[in-house]
């Protein structure tokens, strides 16, 4: 019976981490989902004097070049055609721009687009750049926004969870205190007396990953039951179980051992 | 082997329990501690198993010098002693058998010889009927008898008792005292017991020192 609640005691914070971890991931991949959908459609448009060579622009802001795309000139023209004369058709075609699509393999943040138009400025044939950094600006803003709130609301979570493990790992050395003393007088080593908890830390550890992980399992056969369906393109995640039980295995382990080391250093330094 | 050259213990830096100890306990040796209550004498025992500091003066356990110990050697020192309470200290949620198994553990022995051992301790103190009884299901004196098993598990150079007897009728008084002799004559290990009582016609050669106002000496 006291095994059980000193389990469950332990569960329920590490459970509630692992559920914070679970969400971040789960946002994380929705997120990168969208970003990946919008960084399909994005793309920055140049406008230069003369053709592009474009084996020049590999990288801006730091991010690879997908591909760049020739804007349709002829479509332009085609539209002056019946309006203008042949002379000026002609004119106008030696004075009209190049215009490109620029395509990037990642979405660029606000600071690296404040970086390509930079970059972009200093290459001579271009003058003229629309990154649309307005609609740019409100899409990633509300990502970023959302991506930093549940990334601070997990490490809230386990610094708490840090906290209530560390408690009850006091809490076990005081109900224990008795026996932890008989031991350290026979000589034993302050991790020998605390074999016991050690041992319980690692067993919740194991349950607590293996129930977060079943949760995974359902939600990943169930995810429209939570999410609306306009939410499903971004929202269909496709969990690989075992790599995801291996990392919350060893994020529950960690954070289960940090909490308790720092109990047991705090306990070393103490003299007997 | 015990060896103290001017100590000085105290709980507080002004009042000194023992002041300027000075004497030797060789190996093999029955050791009384004696004199009146509150003279210091469990204060001294607990000197010999670090469990007070060591003010000033030299003293050495086993070849190890107690003033400013390390923690492995303390832990060194712990391992290589056998202690015996007054009020048993035994660990209550564990049997009597897992008890006497704890320093064998400690010392690194296997599980399978620790239990052996115990088995043929429980024999020895004449409680193997009580294998897998708690502590608390065992009289004071049956329970001192675990604490003496425990204390001799180990094959320990010294064994520290702290009034073994002081809480048990003379029947239970008697069977504690020979064990301890029998630790002393057929084991060889040095015998350090603190009493304020020491025991008529003990029928085995010990020594006894006496500690008033501080000061350690011998009884002769």
């Amino acid at each position: 019976m006291k095994f059980l609640k000193n389990l469950i005691s332990f569960c329920i914070p590490l459970i509630t981490m692992l559920f914070a971890l679970t969400i971040f991931t789960i946002v994380s991949s929705a997120v990168d989902t969208y970003k990946e959908k919008i960084r399909s459609d994005y793309s920055i448009v140049i406008i230069t004097k003369t053709p592009l060579v474009q084996d020049t622009i590999d990288v801006l802001g730091g991010i690879k070049v997908d591909k760049i795309v020739p804007m349709n000139r002829e479509k332009i023209l085609a539209s002056f055609k019946n309006r203008l004369t042949q002379n000026s058709m002609k004119f106008l075609d030696q004075r009209l721009p190049y215009f490109y699509q620029v395509y990037l393999t990642e979405f660029p943040s606000t600071y690296q687009l404040e970086i390509i138009l930079d970059e972009l400025k200093n290459k001579p044939s271009i003058y003229q750049i629309e990154t649309f950094s307005k609609n740019h600006n409100q899409i990633y803003s509300l990502l970023a926004l959302s991506q930093k709130i549940v990334f601070i609301l997990y490490i809230i979570i386990v610094l708490f969870a840090i906290f209530i493990i560390s408690k009850q790992v006091k809490i076990w050395f005081y109900e224990h205190k008795e026996r932890i003393a008989i031991m350290k007088l026979h000589g034993a080593s302050v991790l020998y007396s605390a074999k016991p908890i050690i041992l319980l830390t690692f067993f919740s550890s194991v349950l607590s990953s293996l129930v977060v992980v079943v949760f995974i399992v359902i939600f990943s056969e169930n995810s429209s039951l939570i999410f609306s369906e306009e939410l499903k393109d971004i929202t269909t995640i496709h969990f690989n179980i075992f790599y995801e039980s291996i990392k919350l295995l060893v994020v529950s382990l960690f954070i289960s051992f940090i909490s308790i080391f720092g109990v047991l250093t705090k306990l070393k330094i103490k003299p007997n | 082997m015990i060896k103290a050259k001017d100590i000085y213990l105290s709980y507080d830096k002004d009042r000194f329990i023992i002041k300027k100890g000075n004497f030797h306990i060789k190996n093999k040796e029955f050791v009384f501690i004696g004199g009146t209550s509150g003279m210091g004498k469990s204060t001294l025992l607990k000197s010999f198993y670090g469990d007070i500091l060591l003010r000033h003066g030299d003293l050495e356990i086993n070849g190890i010098n107690l003033k400013d110990i390390s923690s492995s050697n303390l832990k060194k020192i712990r391992r290589d002693i056998g202690i015996v309470f007054q009020d048993y200290k035994l660990i209550k949620e564990w049997t009597i058998e897992q008890n006497i198994m704890l320093p064998l553990l400690i010392n690194g022995y296997s599980q399978e010889v620790s239990y052996a051992q115990a088995i043929k301790l429980l024999n020895h103190v004449k409680l193997s009927h009580r294998v897998g009884y708690y502590p608390a299901e065992l009289s004071g004196g049956e329970q001192q008898r675990i604490a003496v098993a425990r204390a001799i598990a180990h094959n320990p150079k010294i064994i520290l008792a702290d009034e073994p007897t002081g809480n048990l009728d003379d029947y239970s008084a008697e069977v504690v005292w020979n064990l301890l002799k029998g630790a002393n004559e057929q084991l060889g290990i040095t015998v350090v017991v603190v009493t304020h009582r020491v025991p008529k016609n003990f029928g085995l050669n010990f020594r006894q020192l006496s500690i008033e106002d501080g000061v350690i000496y011998e009884v002769s």
